[in-house]
């Protein structure tokens, strides 16, 4: 479906680079110079979203089932949707709290940092993480996904800007008592083929899980364009 | 047209009897209301938590709807139903709440409630035969036109965060407290 503003991917090379001159321009701080800027976008009917924070830390109530824990982050968005800077995925270091209480945050401190571009707040970008744990043999194990929506805009009273968001930790089960069995006598626990399944009310019927500890994000959220298309988030 | 949208999670169930839970979601509107985008069903996970009494589910909504006329506001039913290790699964919970009438993020608590058993081999029949009673027509849970027959219990809450983002609403004149 192509909608206004949603352009192919030609002239999408040189969206990036006209949105880095206009940030330059932006910042020599002229009202001039911000004005004609406006008027030298080809279509207005995009709003940006730049989202800056972090993902501070896993809490695992009675310690993690592993000794060194390590996430892999994925931002997923909908069609309307074009990332216009920052990456999409990332892998964080190998971190863990053995030298303090087991039941400490392991802090993680990974930094995200994305601008999107998009004509319709439908298909909101998600960050979806999966949790992998590391024994001190170098075994790798699944621990576990989480799954936030980046903060829409109003969704934080700007005297707030602090709040840690926090999001369970879901853990795929076996389907059934034999593969139960099997993966207790193998060692390998179940993994998602396609962690996106989460993010689809229509695709996990059936799949259990179980939700254990925790993961807290930092994020703060910069609109540019969205009041001008007529969105309201505010009463 | 106006237009709304509702991006959220249905986070968790806490206060339900069973562990083993999963819940079925609709966006239930009037006619005036229509979807552009977005899935007006959804049925989310099996969860259960390790420590706590509580399942945790997660699950993205993400709805974009017109708007012709105001009646007809969007409700959001829920139903929890619970599994067993037979893979059986009965519904323990049902409820709804309307869309909150104000932009902005909202977290919206649903207290639900279960039909009573009707004696005692209903009693024991819900505690070991795989569940009680459910409904057979489920328009009674937003309509108040047939409920004085039924006998009800209180079950659970499902907690679930929506932001709401309205555009064009001011081109009509409607005002939101």
């Amino acid at each position: 479906m192509s909608l206004p503003g949603n352009q192919s991917s030609s002239p999408s090379h040189e969206k990036p680079k006209q949105k880095l001159n206009k940030n330059k321009k932006a910042s020599k701080c002229a009202k001039e110079k911000s004005s004609t800027e406006m008027d030298s976008k080809p279509t207005a009917s995009y709003f940006s979203l730049s989202i800056t924070g972090q993902i501070v830390s896993a809490t695992f109530p009675l310690g993690p089932d592993q000794e060194f824990v390590f996430l892999r982050y994925e931002l997923v968005a909908g069609p309307d949707w074009q990332l216009a800077s920052g990456p999409q995925h990332g892998l964080t270091q190998l971190a863990t709290n053995k030298s303090g209480h087991f039941n400490e945050p392991i802090v993680f401190n990974m930094p995200i940092e994305v601008t999107y571009k998009s004509t319709s707040p439908f298909g909101w970008p998600q960050l979806l993480v999966s949790v992998f744990g590391r024994s001190g043999m170098g075994r790798e194990s699944l621990l576990g996904y989480a799954n936030i929506h980046l903060p829409v805009f109003g969704s934080r009273p700007t005297t707030d800007q602090n709040t840690i968001l926090e999001a369970p930790i879901l853990m795929p089960k076996c389907p059934n008592m034999f593969a139960d069995v099997t993966s207790w006598l193998l060692r390998r626990e179940p993994e998602l083929k396609d962690p996106k399944v989460l993010l689809n009310s229509m695709k996990c019927k059936g799949l259990s899980m179980e939700s254990y500890g925790s993961l807290e994000f930092q994020l703060h959220t910069i609109m540019r364009g969205a009041r001008k298309l007529g969105y309201n988030w505010h009463a | 047209m106006a237009e709304v949208h509702i991006i959220g999670q249905i986070l968790k169930a806490v206060d339900f009897a069973e562990p083993h839970l999963y819940c079925t979601w609709t966006l239930q509107s009037g006619s005036a209301w229509r979807l552009i985008q977005g899935e007006l069903h959804g049925q989310t996970h099996v969860s259960a938590n390790r420590l706590e009494s509580c399942s945790d589910f997660a699950a993205p909504l993400d709805i974009h709807l017109s708007c012709a006329a105001i009646q007809g506001w969007p409700t959001l039913l829920v139903e929890v139903h619970a599994v067993n290790v037979l893979q059986q699964s009965w519904p323990v919970g049902y409820g709804f709440a309307h869309i909150p009438a104000a932009p902005g993020a909202h977290r919206l608590e649903i207290n639900t409630w279960k039909v009573a058993p009707n004696g005692w081999w209903q009693s024991l029949r819900e505690r070991f035969g795989g569940g009680g009673a459910s409904l057979s027509k489920t328009d009674l849970l937003f309509s108040g036109v047939e409920r004085y027959k039924l006998q009800t219990r209180s079950s659970g809450k499902i907690i679930a965060d929506l932001n709401l983002i309205f555009r064009k609403f001011e081109e009509y004149g409607v005002e939101f407290n």
